[in-house]
């Protein structure tokens, strides 16, 4: 049986539902990605130019994706819509970009130059390698 | 000069995506038929809901359907709906559909892995949209 993402806000924001649906739809196709969700942590996405922001929750199989930020999780990201979107493409190693690949080292550059912020990714890299994987359509 | 929205515009359109070799390398791997839902706006001119469908195949429109029941574009794998304005907004490249997207204002249902392995083809489709000479049908040439 596959995993229902709950999206708890009456109207969650296109963010929301995509990331709602990408989660579900991968966990769907790859059943064993549901070990991703064995142990909590929490993330928050923002793309400023589109002016909007999502609060990730993993618990014990369960996904919650809440419209906006709350509290201080334990990993935010923060870059451009479009940038946003692309980094579900990158293919991944241990979880992190694969800089083997040339897309890999697209992100690493943006992460230098700040177009792309990820708070928290020295402190808790394998939770952004738990989300990476989750999102990842490689 | 076709009207937005209409079947002539819709034929217009699906001519130009298979002409256009940049969208047939982007969507080459693409498989599913598509619904755009223009939403009503009655005082621009829509006063009801219109659907209209392309099928879409390997970088290839194989069909086209306009103005057809609910019941038959729900079928389509994905189906995009936003009101009339935000769609000229697209066309008019003022609203980039992956922004429109995250913001809300295009609302899709369709398996969205897909849709984020194919966002360099849904690009090109709103490039070819924007190169089709269009008469807004809340903007009639005087």
């Amino acid at each position: 049986m596959g995993i229902e993402v709950q999206l708890p806000d009456e109207e969650p924001n296109g963010l929301a539902a995509m990331i709602g649906g990408l989660i579900e739809a991968n966990l769907r196709a790859h059943p064993e990605r549901s070990a991703l969700l064995a142990h909590p942590a929490t993330y928050a996405i923002t793309a400023p130019d589109a002016a909007v922001s999502v609060s990730i929750r993993l618990a014990q199989h369960e996904v919650t994706v809440r419209n906006g930020l709350s509290g201080t999780p334990d990993i935010a990201i923060e870059t451009g819509s479009e940038n946003l979107i692309g980094l579900s493409s990158v293919p991944l190693r241990f979880g992190l970009p694969d800089l083997t690949k040339k897309e890999g080292r697209a992100v690493n550059r943006k992460l230098l130059s700040g177009e792309l912020k990820v708070r928290g990714l020295f402190r808790h890299p394998r939770k952004l390698a738990r989300l990476n994987k989750l999102l990842s359509v490689t | 000069m076709p009207q937005f929205p209409s079947k002539e515009w819709l034929d217009e359109y699906a001519l130009r995506i298979n002409q256009s070799a940049a969208y047939r390398e982007a969507a080459a791997t693409w498989e599913g038929d598509v619904c755009y839902v223009f939403e009503p706006e009655p005082d621009r001119g829509v006063p009801r809901e219109i659907w209209s469908w392309l099928d879409l195949w390997h970088g290839a429109c194989r069909g086209a359907r306009y103005d057809f029941p609910p019941e038959e574009g729900a079928r389509a794998k994905f189906v995009i709906r936003a009101p009339y304005s935000r769609w000229k907004e697209v066309i008019n490249k003022e609203l980039n559909p992956v922004k429109g997207m995250m913001q809300g204002k295009l609302k899709l249902t369709g398996d969205m892995p897909t849709i984020v392995r194919h966002v360099r083809a849904a690009e090109e489709l709103v490039n070819i949209a924007a190169s089709v000479p269009t008469e807004f049908v809340d903007e009639p040439a005087s």
